[in-house]
């Protein structure tokens, strides 16, 4: 099977809906296989644990695959999938204690290795996460659908069926709430 | 490696304040570029061979999320919530039931009143016997005064128009009401909200 990509024109959301709907799951690994890692990555950006992530990202595809006769079909599967793997993992994140931790794998012995550098790195993205986290809807929402979830600005609009314009409002508020709690923890 | 379908220079009309921020969420976004464990989807596709066929609409949808293991126990979860929600909503109910038909009770605050006012109205009743025996003069007197009495019988209703008052106490308790309603309806919100 030929590795397909988001904006393949070869594969159908609709039709692909209507075949799982018909009771083909081999239609479902097709979408599981196409969006894993994206639905992973936007896992992983907001709870920062690979084993939560992956966790995280399992559960939001059975999930859509439970409510898919919900999906309306106007706007792509992949935002709808990625806009429920969103919701899982900051629930998941609100549900959890957050620590600060060391990545799981560290290169001890690779030459140049600087654990206090990897250390820093580590604690930069953990505020980056907590800063988005802690944004207000629909902020939020916008910010992670952009920067996690790597969503255009126009795919964003069409899976939260919001004008174009309003999401660029609610992205340049989100991004003006998060200016000062990142400015202020560079300079710090 | 990132999927990046957008223009990355669709933000940069956000403005230079904004800069420094979309970078920090860009360097994010390439250093946390990961992929999932191998056999993922296979894992995944082996949690879905557990659940029933998807069915179309939302209604449909729900029942097929109730259907699975899961599902079945979150259906169990929900039926006991629900079943607390009512209970406490019955509770409140209760509560606010006398307050509410405040109006109807305060009789029984104005009984006493009334019970008073009678004797008085009895009283005058024998003071008219003796009356017709002797003279009738102070007969006239005592029934001048029976009347006061009686009027006094007729302000004795303004006892029962404290238990007006009681009424405008039932006031606050109708503002206990609203509160009352305010209160199983956040309930109700919940678990919509964790319908979601």
């Amino acid at each position: 099977m030929t590795e397909l990509t988001w904006h393949d024109g070869a594969v159908d959301d609709r039709g692909l809906v209507d075949a799982v709907l018909g009771g083909d799951r081999d239609a479902f690994r097709l979408l599981v296989e196409r969006e894993q890692a994206t639905v992973f990555r936007t896992c992983l950006r907001i709870l920062g644990r690979p084993h939560d992530a992956e966790d995280v990202a399992q559960e939001s595809f059975v999930m859509a695959y439970r409510s898919l006769g919900s999906y309306r079909g106007d706007g792509p599967l992949g935002g709808w999938l990625m806009r429920i793997a969103m919701r899982q993992a900051f629930r998941r994140l609100g549900q959890r204690r957050e620590t600060a931790e060391l990545p799981t794998e560290m290169p001890t012995m690779a030459p140049g290795f600087d654990p206090l550098a990897i250390t820093l790195a580590g604690e930069r993205q953990r505020e980056v996460r907590l800063a988005v986290a802690a944004l207000r809807e629909p902020y939020r929402e916008v910010v992670a659908l952009r920067f996690f979830s790597e969503l255009s600005l126009d795919e964003i609009a069409s899976a939260t069926r919001r004008p174009l314009n309003t999401v660029k409002t609610h992205l340049r508020r989100g991004l003006e709430r998060l200016r000062p709690i990142l400015g202020r923890e560079v300079a710090a | 490696m990132t999927r990046r379908p957008f223009r990355p220079t669709e933000v940069d009309d956000f403005g230079g304040d904004l800069e420094p921020t979309i970078t920090d969420l860009e360097r994010y976004l390439a250093d946390s570029a990961a992929d999932p464990s191998s056999g993922f989807a296979d894992r995944v596709m082996h949690e879905i061979a557990r659940e029933p066929t998807p069915r179309r609409g939302v209604l449909a949808s729900i029942i097929t999320a109730f259907s699975s293991e899961r599902g079945r126990v979150a259906l169990v979860a929900a039926t006991i919530a629900a079943a607390i929600l009512a209970v406490v909503a019955a509770g409140q109910l209760s509560r606010l039931m006398p307050s509410q038909v405040g109006g109807s009770p305060s009789p029984t605050i104005s009984t006493p009143s009334i019970a008073p006012s009678v004797p008085p109205s009895r009283q005058p009743s024998p003071s008219t016997e003796p009356s017709a025996e002797p003279s009738s003069t102070p007969s006239d007197e005592e029934e001048s005064e029976s009347p006061r009495a009686s009027d006094e019988d007729d302000d004795s209703p303004s006892p029962s128009e404290t238990s007006g008052e009681s009424d405008d106490n039932s006031g606050p308790g109708g503002g206990g009401d609203d509160g009352g309603n305010s209160g199983p309806g956040g309930g109700s919100e919940e678990p919509r909200a964790e319908g979601d």
